[in-house]
């Protein structure tokens, strides 16, 4: 047979579960906070998603700014606005609505992969769509918890109205 | 046909050279033994780490975990039930929660057994309809039916429900004549640690599911679960309390091991005991109602092999084994079924193919308890044979896709059966999408058409003697769809689908010239394909976020069918289909969160008369759903608010069982999870 499509050799191929967990880490260095009241940059992850076991590994030993990265895995709602970053993976849909509620009032950015996340006050989505998996950025959502987007992180991603 | 059972729309990235099959073969042997690189080594890791915005947005997916393609991109009429729609059901039981799916019919005969079909032809075992849990088919070739009442999981555990209405005979096989169903639960992963829940309801007075889910090392996963049921007699029209009580426990696990990202070996299994009853019309006009109790047990195990090979291809390897028992009053009957599947996918330019085969070996044993009902042999071992290839050739910047293949099969009743289809899609543009297709399925005959000889007193004097035969062949269908997908934005969404069938061979059972026995006579009923049918419909679903704390989703379908005699068929029931299949039916439903983390939601299901004798009913369910933290969840409920009690189905006459009436009920739920 004939050679109909060729890429580069040494083309890794990831999955799913790796480039959302490689998004996640991006953002940490494409979105800026206001003034941190903590040392720490802190990750918040659930153990039902194989998300959390490759951020995890991602993020081991890595700083933010100075700043040495930790992951929460499991918050209860008390931590969760301790959270700089929040992943609440599709697995956890049924406690969405109130995790958005606990964390409304503070600056910590949410992430999802539920369908229609910004649609219920979600700030990042990870879509997969034709194969790729894209960031969807609901601005009006981030800049109410006031947090701003690096322009980088924009141009890379989709935004929705 | 692109959800996600199907494993042929895999993911597939970059490669440079697919030289096709007979290779692969090989590598696969190869991959098996050789040392594999994935994120298990740091390589990798760092790789990933160093990626930029630029290329993970540019970088494929390798292995799409979920292979949940988005509903834009399926040429089929596709529908998912999520775990979170199940949760917010208030249903309790799988067969309850298809009520959801847009045009599917679910109606309840009994207590605990279920009429469930797609585009027609309902029954208690409704034969069209191919149904899987986790890719093992629960479709049982004794009567070509689905035994609802042993099919259950814990629904905390159900990923998802995947639907597909009309023919998925190419690459699901024989059966899947009007629709698919695969029930496919959580990785080990996605449902880790303890969960208890336990609920009372009128209709379920204890109902409770405790389950585990741990680790092994990061790695290797596993969960294990057990689950009761004890459900309550129903009452029939008359008022008069049914026999038709179930009391079933069940048991089972999965592992789920992941040694590198591309790589994932399943091995999970499920063992269930109990019993059900029914209540069935006497033989003996003195006696017009009998219970009836069966004494059931069933188990499985399945190995799941999936790996991402080094060209890009995909390869799943996939064997189970099943087995049941049934002991009833009529007939003990037990099955063993082994399988096994190896499916592969790639790319080749514009091409994404896949293709595979199949081997399954049914053995069963009937024994005979009346003498009056019997199977000639008592004893079949049956062998079924398929391979089947079939491509998605992507046109026009991938916004055309055309995907057409077949599956051949040989069975040992009717030899080979060829089921072929062609579809197209067209992303007209992000808002709109258009897809038809023309597929050819075979519903084979189930050993009860094959191989029955079952005696009738009609009256005194005269029997019938119903006979299955070597004669009897395949039904099949040729089904025309088309349909159309409307996106304006992300908060709304509508789907439809057009379609018409043709049906050929349907099953009649034939009266033959009566003989004289002793001093009465004997009527022969022999089983034939001496009909023929169209069936044609419209479905609709939409979806609405209209706000950020309420979701509406609605749906709407229109059926028609209509069956014709063969000229020489004497059959008076051959029409029968006709009355099992309502006109009309349409469900709304409505997902609301309040304040306090409390849910209000909201279902309401209307369907049609059925022309054999069951009134159109309406039925509202209401649900309040509280979780107060993580740990727990209260639910309190009504089904079936509007009225007392109301009749679903009625089965036809070759089918014995009297139908109770579906209840109001109230119920109260209570899951902890740590």
């Amino acid at each position: 047979m004939v050679y109909a499509f060729s890429a580069p050799v040494s083309a890794q191929q990831f999955n799913e579960t790796e480039l959302k967990a490689a998004y996640l880490y991006n953002f940490a260095y494409f979105i800026t906070w206001p003034e941190p009241a903590a040392r720490d940059f802190l990750f918040c992850s659930y153990a039902n998603t194989p998300v959390t076991g490759i951020l995890a590994r991602l993020i081991d030993g890595e700083k933010v700014h100075d700043r040495p990265i930790r992951l929460l895995i499991d918050p209860v709602p008390e931590q969760l606005h301790e959270c700089q970053i929040v992943f609440v993976p599709v697995q956890q849909e049924r406690v969405l609505a109130s995790i958005l509620e606990y964390i409304r009032a503070f600056p910590t950015l949410t992430v999802s992969d539920v369908p229609d996340f910004e649609q219920r006050g979600g700030m990042v989505r990870l879509t997969t769509e034709d194969r790729r998996i894209q960031p969807v950025i609901h601005l009006q959502n981030v800049t109410r918890a006031k947090l701003a987007v690096s322009s980088k992180l924009l141009r890379s991603s989709r935004i929705a109205e | 046909m692109q959800l996600g059972f199907s494993s042929h729309l895999l993911a597939m990235a970059n490669f440079a050279n697919t030289s096709g099959d007979i290779r692969s073969i090989w590598l696969l042997c190869i991959a098996m033994i050789a040392p594999r690189s994935g994120l298990a080594d740091d390589d990798s890791l760092e790789r990933l780490k160093a990626l930029s915005l630029q290329e993970l947005t540019a970088t494929t997916v390798s292995l799409a975990v979920k292979n949940q393609q988005s509903l834009q991109e399926a040429a089929a009429a596709a529908y998912v039930i999520s775990n979170e729609e199940i949760r917010r059901s208030g249903m309790q039981s799988i067969p309850e929660v298809l009520r959801k799916v847009p045009g599917l019919e679910v109606a309840r005969v009994d207590a605990n057994q279920w009429a469930i079909t797609s585009r027609g032809f309902n029954g208690a075992f409704a034969n069209k309809l191919l149904v899987m849990v986790d890719g093992r088919t629960v479709y049982d070739p004794f009567n070509s039916g689905v035994y609802w009442n042993e099919q259950d999981y814990p629904l905390e555990d159900v990923d998802r429900i995947e639907v597909i209405r009309g023919p998925g005979a190419t690459l699901w096989g024989s059966n899947a004549v009007n629709g698919v169903i695969n029930i496919v639960t959580r990785t080990a992963q996605e449902s880790r640690g303890a969960l208890l829940s336990a609920g009372t309801s009128h209709e379920e007075p204890g109902f409770g599911t405790l389950r585990y889910g741990g680790q092994i090392n990061p790695n290797l996963h596993y969960r294990v679960y057990g689950k009761y049921n004890h459900r309550d007699d129903f009452h029939f029209s008359g008022g008069n309390k049914a026999a038709d009580d179930l009391d079933v426990g069940r048991a089972g696990f999965r592992s789920d091991w992941t040694p590198d990202a591309r790589e994932t070996l399943t091995l999970q299994g499920d063992y269930f005991n109990g019993t059900m009853q029914q209540t069935l019309t006497g033989a003996d006009p003195a006696v017009p109602a009998m219970p009836d109790r069966t004494q059931k047990q069933g188990g499985n195990l399945l190995l799941r092999w999936q790996r991402n090979l080094a060209d890009g291809s995909r390869l799943q390897i996939r064997s189970y084994f099943d087995h049941a028992s049934r002991q009833q009053m009529r007939l003990d009957h037990r099955r063993n079924t082994f399988d096994f599947d190896v499916q592969h996918s790639f790319r080749w330019g514009n091409h994404y193919p896949t293709w595979g085969g199949g081997y399954r070996f049914n053995s069963d044993l009937l024994t005979q308890k009346l003498a009056l009902l019997s199977f000639e042999p008592n004893r079949r071992d049956l062998h079924l044979f398929n391979i089947f290839a079939q491509d998605e050739w992507r046109l026009f910047g991938d916004d055309v896709r055309l995907i057409y293949g077949g599956k051949l099969e040989h069975n040992d009743f009717t030899g080979f059966e060829l089921q072929p289809t062609a579809r197209l899609l067209w992303n007209v543009d992000p808002q709109h999408s258009l897809w038809t297709a023309v597929s050819r399925a075979v519903r084979v005959p189930s050993r009860v058409e094959h191989d029955l000889n079952a005696l009738y007193n009609f009256t005194p004097g005269v029997t019938a003697n119903i006979r299955g035969g070597d004669s009897f062949k395949s039904e099949t269908a040729l089904s025309y769809e088309l349909g159309y997908r409307f996106f304006p934005n992300r908060s709304f969404n509508l789907d439809t689908a057009l379609f018409y069938s043709d049906y050929a061979h349907l099953s009649t059972t034939e009266p033959q010239p009566p003989i004289a026995v002793g001093g009465g006579v004997l009527v022969p009923f022999q089983i034939a394909n001496m009909a023929e049918g169209e069936t044609y419909g419209w479905e609709t679903s939409l979806n609405w976020r209209a706000s950020e704390i309420w979701r509406l989703q609605g749906s709407y379908s229109l059926f028609g069918i209509a069956i014709h005699r063969d000229p020489q068929s004497l059959d008076s029931s051959a029409e029968i289909a006709e009355g099992n299949s309502s006109r009309h039916r349409f469900n709304l439903s409505s997902y609301l969160n309040l304040p306090y983390q409390l849910e209000l939601d909201g279902h309401w299901y209307y369907t049609d008369r059925l022309a054999n004798g069951v009134p159109a009913y309406h039925r509202l369910d209401l649900r309040l759903g509280w979780q107060p933290n993580l740990h727990l969840e209260l639910a309190a409920g009504v089904q079936n608010l509007l009225d007392n009690r109301h009749l679903e189905f009625i089965p036809p006459l070759d089918n014995p069982v009297l139908s109770s009436e579906f209840e109001r009920n109230y119920y109260l739920k209570a899951t902890l999870r740590f």
